[in-house]
């Protein structure tokens, strides 16, 4: 571990019409940290995720990727380029195509496995040996979270604890630096969600940076290192997960004042 | 199953409805014809029912297993209509050739199309513009500056594609209907510029003496001969399709098809493919156009309607949206349809009609195409 921050979100800020979703957030993200945002409903947790994936354009503020490279006013293919993956609230499949194709789309821009259209067309030994090994890694990323066997069937056809894990191994093939899950744990049973935290404890011990929304506290003091607590579009409380717990304006968030 | 319901099925499924069509064709066709259409429509139920219904079930014969599936047909049924595509047109009179000649245009036309319309699921309503820019082109470059037939054809397919990167990139940024919208407008505009533009066009009268090509001196003038120019550019096209249907080009497409938001999130630059698959598609509409006027040595805006193009989509979702062999089927259908038909005279359009809206009631998906 050391002490460079992966993202440094700074003073970010977006309004909607009249209502201020995010104001003036920072948060400093270190590398090799699972930070866990928390918050009540309506508090710009997933709002914050659209905007420093490109999906919203934050109207102050600066998100600082790596040290050096400015998300703000990018487009969401290019910061996926630069290795962030994002999982959504309620999951963003190829519902029709199968899982393993699910997986290969998402390691097909990688430098390593791309070709032209001219090798495509002519079946060149390029084209083959790249299809073979996106293939390959697309089948370790399905056995890594443990839904190998489900390969050829339609990803609409999973259970949802299964798409989850499909959405994950999909971000897995980008290899990615930064993973954002936005609510990965909602909607599992306590099974599902043991299996969960599992997979996101391999994923960062390969040295990927995980940053999750989650509702959970249990799941959240398990396996978070550090959390921050948005409220209203303000961050309100950081900390460790036990310190957390008893932060006043914490309780007061989520229990309200009265 | 018992005995009672097996006898039902048959029933239900053959008997009734091979019937009726007997009894419908009768007054048509006469006893003996209405025999063969109705034991046609009995094998088609046949073959439907057990290869594309029954796909991946297993039938038990007494010992025997029998498990139907498609790969058989499909791997030599296009060896099969490529090999019979070459032989038939040397036994045809010259007007069937035509109507062949006809077919493999808006297969050619249809595919190009299937490329936006199936692969991506972007919805255009004036595909037909860049099959007219492909035929001015060749019929302008020959009448005003003595070009031959093989440049204009790379020419033709150019400056399509170079139009529709015009019209592709204000529009892509629409979605939905207001694509549609947009590029049914410069389908028109299109259409109205050749109409219009009397010093370069000839206005309506359009532009006539355009030479059919040769090749190393090998006149190509016939009809049955230009049956096979055209015969091997739609098999080149397939070829190509296919190769870019089973690369990362194609998988691209299909997840901008199936999730825009996601595809993004993945890394994909779905404006860039979006443009490409555009740019393909208007080539392959330009060099199309190219080769329809040598074909007809003459060309006018009539051929460029807004009709044409809705005739194109309409293969294209019959054939089933996204399916190379379905698409090339829909274009055969809808070709070789009303020519079948044209010995009933007045029932013809009828026909025709009732045999569409039944596929569109029963099989929503298109011929061949994948179920939702």
């Amino acid at each position: 571990m050391n002490d460079t921050s992966i993202l440094s979100i700074k003073d970010v800020s977006i309004t909607f019409g009249g209502l201020k979703a995010l104001d003036r957030v920072t948060i400093d993200i270190k590398n090799g940290e699972v930070l866990c945002i928390i918050g009540p409903n309506g508090a710009g947790k997933t709002t914050l995720f659209n905007c420093i994936t490109g999906f919203l354009k934050p109207s102050f503020g600066s998100i600082i990727y790596n040290g050096t490279v400015e998300l703000v006013g990018k487009k969401p293919h290019q910061i996926a380029s630069y290795g962030v993956y994002r999982s959504f609230q309620n999951l963003a499949l190829f519902s029709h195509l199968s899982v393993l194709d699910n997986v290969i789309i998402g390691g097909l821009k990688r430098r390593e496995f791309s070709y032209t259209i001219i090798d495509a067309i002519f079946k060149t030994e390029e084209f083959k040996q790249k299809e073979n090994l996106v293939k390959e890694e697309a089948m370790d990323a399905l056995a890594f979270v443990g839904i190998v066997e489900k390969k050829d069937i339609n990803a609409g056809q999973l259970s949802y604890g299964e798409r989850k894990l499909l959405e994950l191994a999909r971000g897995l093939i980008t290899k990615p630096s930064l993973l954002l899950l936005d609510e990965p744990a909602a909607g599992l049973n306590p099974t599902e969600k043991s299996e969960l935290a599992e997979a996101i404890r391999k994923i960062h011990s390969q040295n990927i940076n995980v940053v999750l929304i989650e509702h959970d506290m249990q799941f959240v003091s398990d396996i978070a290192n550090w959390i921050v607590v948005l409220d209203y579009g303000k961050k309100i409380a950081e900390g460790l997960p036990h310190d957390i717990k008893k932060n006043q304006a914490v309780i007061e968030a989520y229990l309200g004042t009265h | 199953m018992s005995i009672k319901l097996i006898t039902k099925t048959i029933i239900k499924s053959y008997l009734i409805p091979v019937l009726w069509i007997f009894l419908i064709s009768l007054p048509i066709m006469g006893i003996v014809r209405s025999i063969i259409v109705a034991a046609c429509v009995l094998i088609g139920l046949l073959l439907f029912n057990i290869f594309i219904k029954g796909k991946g079930q297993v039938f038990n014969f007494g010992k025997h297993r029998f498990k139907p599936t498609l790969y058989f047909i499909s791997r030599y049924a296009w060896l099969f209509i490529l090999v019979i595509s070459f032989i038939l047109p040397l036994f045809l009179n010259s007007y069937d050739v035509d109507v062949f000649t006809s077919v493999l245009f808006y297969t050619m036309l249809a595919l190009g199309l299937n490329l936006l319309v199936g692969e991506l699921g972007l919805l255009n309503l004036g595909y037909i513009a860049f099959y007219g820019i492909g035929a001015y082109t060749y019929a302008i470059l020959f009448s005003k500056f003595g070009i031959g037939f093989w440049e204009s054809l790379l020419i033709g397919g150019v400056v399509s594609a170079f139009f529709s990167l015009i019209i592709a990139i204000p529009t892509l940024r629409l979605k939905g209907d207001y694509l549609a919208i947009a590029t049914l407008g410069f389908g028109e505009i299109i259409r109205i510029v050749l109409n219009n533009w009397n010093s370069l066009t000839n206005g309506p009268n359009g532009i006539m003496n355009i030479p059919r090509p040769a090749i190393f001196g090998f006149s190509l003038a016939t009809g049955l001969r230009f049956f096979y120019l055209v015969l091997v550019f739609v098999v080149i096209e397939i070829y190509i399709l296919y190769r870019i249907k089973g690369s990362r080009f194609g998988r691209y497409a299909v997840a901008i098809r199936e999730n825009e938001k996601a595809s993004e999130m993945v890394g994909i630059n779905t404006y860039k493919i979006k443009t490409l698959y555009f740019i393909i598609s208007a080539f392959i509409g330009g060099v199309a156009g190219v080769l329809f006027a040598a074909k007809q040595m003459f060309v006018s805006p009539d051929s460029f309607t807004f009709i044409e193009s809705v005739y194109v989509l309409a293969m294209v979702i019959l054939g089933g949206m996204g399916n190379i062999t379905g698409v090339v089927l829909g274009a055969f259908t809808l070709v070789i349809l009303p020519e079948l038909l044209r010995g009933f005279v007045v029932y013809r359009m009828l026909i025709f009609a009732i045999l569409l809206i039944s596929l569109m009631l029963y099989r929503p998906e298109g011929l061949l195409g994948k179920k939702a």
